[in-house]
């Protein structure tokens, strides 16, 4: 006899008659999910049909929160050696608005990288020395040294980039995905968020949050600490077992109270406690890393044992890869390096370089990579001039909204390739911007999406991520 | 007929079906969701994006382009272009997607043909009051005019009425819809045995005068409100906000006429003579999200705000999305951007500071003191308005003392309690050694004044004693340094015995700010940062003088840049006790490169405004006092100037009332900072004024406007006269816009109310789309029943209660909520209500119902917002470092068991469980929750602690009060669903109550586990197997989809 609860539970199930009434909205579709778990992979369909054929199924965004410097990673300005602690030609600045912070500074002496920039494979990108893992992969990655955003602080920046719009009340990328596209699991949820240790810039729900769509599109935030999703574990004392028991018990009650009124919604709420009961198994099993060899957890590196760290996410992430998450973002935070910014960027390229370049070539070995999108980036740049002391060693940079820099790698993206060009110090695009919208608008394009058609009728308006306005292009250069 | 309903319902616009042409075409019904849908983008109301200079939202504009020639179809270049094979000329063009389906363009020939008539929108006419339909063939059935409405349509839809629901499940839904409670047993029981014909009425009043209504009526004002106890953005630090909260659960309970409590949201503090109560409901305006995040730009924030305020109280009380109309002309709805932005300019004359300070009472504020401080708190109140106005009243003999002044003025201020004065001016008696690497200033104000430091350096004076609960005024001058740096300006401090720091300093910071700080020696201490961006000019001389008025808090100490007070960031009100600091040393500048400092004086006192703003202008005083001239050669401002002097200094009434004043304050901000505050809405003086903005950026601003009103909505009959409606008041502002609002001919207003109470009730109002009365918005399921109701809301004199007890004594709500085949069919969405509302109930009703059930709810109302459980960590891990709200620390006690109306609403990490069940985030205004069915909501319901913890305390009542399974089976379900129990289920529950007794007794630390839940312990003299057994009974009934539902 099998003993295992949850294929009891469905074998009995797909024989008592569901079908009896048509139900309706997420409760049908869970519903037919559920029956047809051995039949196919039971998903919930999207909202809406792929324009093209997609080159990505998901997509895995590491988010530097904080706003990494450009000009110490990827954006290589070696004439500004000669430029140090020389002020900032006003014919580069050209009165453009400043944070209130650094708006009152004297000077703004220009901040050479003290850091060397090594070139990298056949391409011979040049990536700085603190990412010497993420730049060993070159050939795989295209770079992107020409995105820009409108905000210049962080709130209404990190909104802007994550919804397509610095006013909060927006959905986010990933609420759009999981809304257009529907999920390619039914035990795990379409949009999943993995959060890093606690430190500088805030975050907020909203980040990850469903705006004026359902909120059964909203991110998941799994957590370090306690059960990996909030509620998930039975009280004190309850086993699985127990759970099943209740559940039957439940369920009958459940099955009575539809017979008596008919509601639909009963039926789908039964359903909803069985994809609750199954979730109680399929997230701790996705979160489990015990089984991950040593190699594996090696190539991750020291930390990737340790949750909430951003090594032990990218393992986290690439489990939910494999498991067909359609949407997942990590939030690495502490990037906004105002002072002391050399220090301070060493601690967090470190953390971030190894684990970022393990998923890579983990979803690479496992023949992932070619249908999953990967994305690295925060949600500005920084300034070339310095805020606070300036010294050879020692800068900090204020927030820089005008250009900066971020890789694409995975599901349809050209390796090996540097797109735009910013001026010699870093401040200004000379050739080919690429607006915040632009990137959501080539997430969206390689998940086989025209963003332009992307549309979802809110107050009367025809809302698109990528604005109501059609503005946005996808960066063509960087497709494969 | 049918099959054009479900379209309306599932499109949200009526269109007809092909199969089903229609006798007459009507504007409203027919035409406008067409022309809305598909040409009004580029042909509509929005002058910026019209194209071809053509718009199809105005007749006469249609017509004389001939895109609509009366009568004839043919000749139509509307029918022409949009019936065209020719891929140039189409309407709409191919790269919109939109297609114009063939029934579509069939309407729009066939209203051409037969005149082209236009109506204004329907949400736009006042609503008249309807005749009351005949529902024939329903004798008895019509409880008030409501069922007849309804009726009338299922007549029309070929719909039967469902029969009333049992009483006990009609009691638990009342109770649910008007308190958010369920019925307690002695109300069921009261209600069940009166056999009266008036046994409902008498049951629903007897709800409607429930405290308890009050709260929950409040919780939905609050999502609309976008209430929250935080600012909402960056650092998301605590704001002082409840006594707002308590306020509206006050106005529900007493039964507000709708129309006051309107006004005195909208502008209680422009009433004559507001009371406390009028200033605080002022703080609907304020619960906007705020920010003070370093960097930000004041002058785009003011635009934010505004545009929230607008937004808001367009979708609260129009029902309008005018929050499309920042950017440009709104493309469907007639609001233009100028429109939105006079509606701007109501809101755009107020004190409100735009940077937040990240404090829990960003200014304007009212205050509400405890008892033990209140007749204090008016007292001082009352005197110091008094002498503000003695003081300011004071006739001027300025004139007649000044050829008799003394020309040999030491200080401009009395010298009363100055214990130190430092000029630092070279030459002049050289007071200190100059430390190595300064040097004499030059660029001063008042010439070789003051020292620039250089990279070393420190000058120290002589200081006497002070108390930290004595005040304290610093007053010098101050450049700020080129580099910007962290460093203490001068302080006098020192390390007690157990090495703590005691005494004050004034420190710099790297972002060009000025911070002051004072330790008591114990740990504690008090600290008031001005931000250098907002305050200080770079690398100038400034005056400034720090004040501590010796209230022991942050908020008694005030910083002021030449003589004008700063907005301090005060996160948290610290406080620090009373202690003596001993006597020691004034350190200046330690460490203060390129900096400079002149005139230190500090006084024993705390200094007036008046005097603060003398010795910002001392040089110029000093130096017209020396002057010959005679009074009449002063100019203007010199003679004001030299008033306000002789006032403050030399005319010794003034002076007295100033020193009266001033020793006032140290009580004054004792009391302030250990009371209750909360944020209102204060106007200002000047003329309420905005500016379009181009593209609503805040940078652009074109055309200056001032306040009034749309014109669509400036119908006759309530035309709008701004300021003109108050003999002898000059200016248009908030009041008009508000009466306005509530005037008895309003189109907007009491259909948007009455549609929210009925959606409060039914769950969708008779229009679905609640936020938006406009063109896109859905047309109302019976638009005469909504009139009549809004006509009644107004007639009624705006009772909120009177409509719910309407609608709670129709037949309609009292039908039951089974769900019939047909009805499923025809009516899935239960729009046209041929049976009773049967929905899920809300995040906050559910949590307080298993409260409730099991005795846990704690009933006590109002007062500071409480943390009941929440799984740890959620704030750390969004919180920046330094946010007062990043760690979470759980009430314990009563705190754990208050109604969820209470629940402190972080709003960058609302409460997971109501986040889980649909509760919005609070940041912005929400007037319509989604109600999903998840399986978190499911694991919410099994585990959350909150939801355990109820289970074991009804398991626990139930054992004690029945001594065998089968009566603890009813009792329990009776307590959990107000109604008794049928055989069946008692059978299901003694069932498993037995099994899983069984297996708690085999595994008793499980059991343990399971009763050990939550913060109450469990009742030990219970068999723990027994209640762990009765608990996961609890637990399954707490789950069943008739306690989730109502």
């Amino acid at each position: 006899m099998n003993t295992n609860p949850i294929d009891q539970w469905i074998n009995l199930e797909t024989r008592r008659q569901f079908f009896g009434r048509s139900s309706k909205g997420l409760g049908a579709a869970a519903l037919a999910g559920m029956l047809s778990e051995r039949a196919n992979a039971g998903t919930t369909a999207g909202h809406i049909h792929q324009h093209f054929p997609a080159r990505a199924k998901r997509v895995i965004w590491l988010f530097m929160a904080g706003a990494p410097s450009h000009l110490d990673t990827y954006d290589y300005k070696p004439q500004m050696v000669d430029w140090y602690n020389k002020d900032l030609p006003e014919s580069v600045r050209k009165g453009q608005r400043l944070t209130t912070m650094t708006a009152s500074q004297a000077r703004f002496p220009i901040a050479p990288s003290m850091f060397r920039f090594d070139q990298h494979g056949d391409s011979g990108k040049r990536v700085s020395e603190l990412l010497p893992k993420i730049g060993s992969m070159s050939d795989d990655i295209a770079t992107l040294h020409t995105v820009w955003t409108e905000a210049i602080n962080h709130d209404p920046a990190i909104t802007f980039i994550q919804t397509g719009n610095q006013v909060p009340g927006r959905p986010t990328l990933g609420a759009w995905i999981s809304y257009g596209l529907g999920s390619l699991n039914r035990n795990l949820p379409e949009f999943i968020v993995l959060n890093c240790e606690p430190r500088g810039q805030a975050l907020y729900s909203r980040l990850w949050g469903s705006g004026f769509l359902s909120s059964t599109h909203a991110g998941v935030a799994f957590r370090a600490q306690g059960d990996p999703v909030l509620y998930l574990s039975n009280p004190g004392g309850v086993t699985q077992e127990t759970r099943r028991l209740m559940l039957d018990r439940l369920q009958a009650m459940n099955h009575r109270i539809h017979d008596d009124l008919g509601d639909p919604e009963t039926q789908a709420r039964i359903a909803q406690y069985e994809m609750a009961f199954r979730m109680q198994s399929s997230v701790p099993d996705l979160v489990d890393v015990s089984g991950e060899p040593k190699h594996i957890l090696d190539m991750y590196g020291d930390e990737a044992l340790k949750p909430g760290t951003f090594g032990h996410n990218c393992l986290l992430a690439r489990r939910m890869a494999e498991r067909d998450v359609r949407f997942i973002q990590i939030f690495h935070r502490g990037w906004d390096h105002h002072s002391g910014l050399p220090a301070n960027i060493r601690r967090q390229t470190r953390e971030v370089d190894q684990p970022a370049w393990a998923l890579i070539q983990d979803l690479k070995q496992r023949g992932l990579l070619d249908d999953t999108l990967v994305i690295w980036g925060g949600e500005f740049g920084r300034t070339i001039y310095s805020q606070g002391t300036l010294t050879k060693n020692n800068y900090g940079r204020d927030h820089h909204p005008k250009c900066y820099s971020m890789w694409l790698a995975g599901g349809g993206i050209k390796g090996g390739v540097t797109h735009g060009e910013t001026d010699e110090f870093g401040y200004n695009i000379l050739r080919d911007p690429v607006h915040i919208r632009d990137l959501n608008a080539t997430i969206l394009n390689r998940l086989g999406i025209n963003h332009a058609r992307f549309t979802v009728k809110h107050r009367g308006l025809d809302e698109r991520l990528t604005g109501v306005q059609e503005l946005a292009r996808p960066v063509s250069a960087i497709l494969s | 007929m049918f099959v054009s309903v479900c379209t309306l319902l599932t499109a949200g616009i009526s269109l007809a079906e092909e199969a089903n042409p229609v006798e007459r075409v009507r504007f409203n019904e027919h035409i406008r969701p067409i022309l809305s849908e598909y040409c009004f983008a580029c042909h509509g109301p929005d002058s910026g994006s019209r194209k071809g200079d053509l718009r199809l939202d105005v007749r006469e504009a249609a017509v004389d382009s001939g895109a609509v020639v009366e009568g004839n179809a043919e000749n139509s270049q509307l029918i022409v272009r949009i019936t065209s094979d020719d891929a140039e000329l189409v309407m709409p063009p191919p790269d919109s997607h939109k297609t114009l389906k063939p029934e579509h363009r069939q309407l729009l020939i066939q209203w051409i043909r037969e005149g082209a008539a236009y109506e204004n929108h329907w949400s736009f006419i006042k609503p008249q009051r309807p005749q009351i339909p005949e529902s024939a063939g329903h004798d008895g059935l019509s409880a008030n005019a409501i069922d007849h409405f309804i009726l009338q349509k299922l007549d029309g839809l070929g719909l039967k009425p469902t029969a009333a629901a049992d009483r006990h499940v009609l009691a638990r839904r009342a109770a649910l819809d008007v308190t958010g409670l369920p019925v307690t047993p002695d109300t069921l029981q009261s209600f069940i045995g009166d056999s009266s014909d008036d046994a409902w009425s008498t049951y629903v009043d007897r709800l409607l005068t429930s405290e308890h209504a009050g709260e929950h009526r409040a919780r939905y004002w609050l999502d609309a409100a976008r209430y929250g106890d935080t600012h909402g953005m960056h650092v998301d630090n605590y704001r002082e906000m409840w006594p707002y909260r308590d306020w509206v659960v006050r106005a529900f309970n007493a039964n507000m006429p709708f129309d006051r409590f309107v006004v005195e949201q909208l502008a209680g503090d422009l009433l004559p003579e507001p009371t406390q109560d009028q200033l605080i409901a002022t703080g609907f305006s304020r619960c906007n999200i705020t920010t003070s995040e370093g960097g930000a730009i004041p002058a785009e924030l003011d635009v934010r705000y505004m545009v929230d305020r607008v937004e808001t109280t367009a979708t609260v009380f129009l029902g309008l999305t005018a929050g499309c109309a920042v950017c440009h002309d709104h493309k469907y709805d007639p609001i233009s951007i100028r429109e939105f932005y006079q509606l701007g300019a109501f809101f755009n004359n107020t004190t409100t500071p735009a940077m937040d300070g990240n404090q829990k009472d960003t200014p304007p504020v009212v205050t509400l003191p405890s008892e033990e401080f209140e007749k204090e708190w008016n007292d001082l109140r009352a005197l110091r308005t008094q002498l503000s106005s003695e003081f300011d009243a004071l006739s001027s003999d300025a004139a007649v003392w000044w050829p008799s002044r003394n020309r040999d003025l030491a200080h401009p201020v009395s010298t009363d309690e100055l214990i130190t004065a430092l000029p630092l001016t070279d030459g002049e008696g050289v007071d200190v050694a100059l430390p190595e690497s300064a040097d004499w200033a030059t660029e001063h104000p008042a010439g070789r004044r003051g020292i620039r430091f250089g990279e070393k350096g420190q000058l120290t004076a002589d200081l006497p004693g002070l108390r930290t609960d004595e005040p304290l005024s610093i007053s010098f001058w101050y450049r700020t340094p080129e580099r910007l740096m962290s460093t203490t300006v001068f302080d006098q401090t020192a390390k007690t015995e157990d090495k703590k720091t005691i005494g004050w300093k004034i420190a710099g910071n790297t972002q060009g700010g000025l911070t002051f700080e004072f330790n008591d020696g114990k740990g504690k201490k008090i600290r008031a940062l001005l931000p250098g961006e907002e305050a200080l000019t770079p690398r100038s001389w400034q005056h400034v003088c720090v004040r501590y008025s010796g209230g022991q808090s942050n908020s008694s100490i005030t910083i002021l840049v030449n003589g004008r007070a700063g907005v301090l960031r005060n996160s948290t009100e610290d406080l620090m006790g009373a202690v003596e600091v001993p006597a020691g040393k004034l350190r200046i500048a330690s460490r203060l490169p390129t900096a400079g400092l002149s005139d230190i004086r500090i006084f024993r006192r705390w200094l007036t405004d008046e005097e603060t703003r003398l010795l910002a202008q001392e040089h110029g005083l000093t130096a017209l006092i020396q002057s010959d001239r005679a009074w009449d050669d002063l100019d203007e401002e010199q003679q004001a100037s030299m008033t306000s002097f002789h006032r403050a200094t030399i005319n010794s009434d003034g002076a007295a009332k100033l020193r009266q004043y001033a020793g006032s304050q140290r009580r004054r901000d004792f009391i302030y900072s250990r009371s209750t505050t909360t944020l209102v809405i204060q106007e200002r003086d000047s003329k309420p004024r905005a500016w379009v903005l181009e593209r609503g950026e805040y940078d652009r601003r074109g055309e200056e406007v001032a306040p009034w009103v749309p014109d669509i909505l400036n119908f006759p009959g309530t035309a709008f006269r701004g300021s003109d409606v108050e003999p002898g008041r000059q200016l248009t502002n908030r009041l008009d816009l508000a009466r306005w609002l509530v005037h008895p001919d309003h189109p907007l207003t009491a259909r948007v109310m009455v549609n929210r109470l009925w959606q409060s009730v039914f769950g969708t109002g008779l229009v679905k789309t609640s936020e938006d009365f406009g063109v896109m918005g859905e047309r109302p399921s019976h638009p005469e029943l909504l009139d009549w109701l809004a006509v009644e809301f107004v007639q009624s004199g705006w009772n909120v209660n009177h409509i719910l007890k309407l609608i709670l004594t129709s037949s309609t709500y009292r039908q039951s909520g089974v769900v019939t085949a047909e009805i499923l069919a025809q009516d899935a969405d239960n729009r046209y209500l041929a049976r009773g509302p049967r929905i899920r109930l809300d995040a906050e009703v559910l949590r307080d119902q298993a409260l409730a059930v099991s005795g846990l709810l704690r009933r006590d109302m109002g007062g500071p917002s409480v943390k009941p459980y929440q799984p740890a960590g959620l704030w750390k891990v969004v919180a920046i470092t330094g946010s007062n709200t990043r760690i979470f620390s759980r009430d314990s006690g009563d705190g754990l068991y208050r109604r969820s109306v209470y629940s402190f609403w972080k709003r960058t990490a609302p409460p997971p469980s109501m986040a889980a069940f649909n509760a919005p985030t609070r940041e912005q205004c929400t007037v319509r929750r989604e109600r999903t069915n998840t399986p978190i909501q499911a694991l919410v319901l099994m585990n959350d602690p909150q939801f355990v913890e109820s289970a074991r305390r009804l398991a626990e009542n139930t054992i004690r009060q029945e001594a065998d399974d089968q009566s603890r089976a009813r009792w329990m379900l009776s307590a959990v669903l107000s109604r008794p129990a049928e055989a069946v289920d008692v059978a299901d529950m003694i069932a498993a109550a037995s099994d899983l007794k069984t297996m708690f007794q085999q595994q008793p630390e499980a059991a343990k586990d399971l009763i050990s839940t939550g913060d109450t312990t469990p009742d030990e003299t219970l068999d723990a197997a027994e209640v762990a057994a009765w608990t996961l009974v609890a637990n399954t009934l707490m789950n069943r989809d008739d306690f989730v539902s109502k």
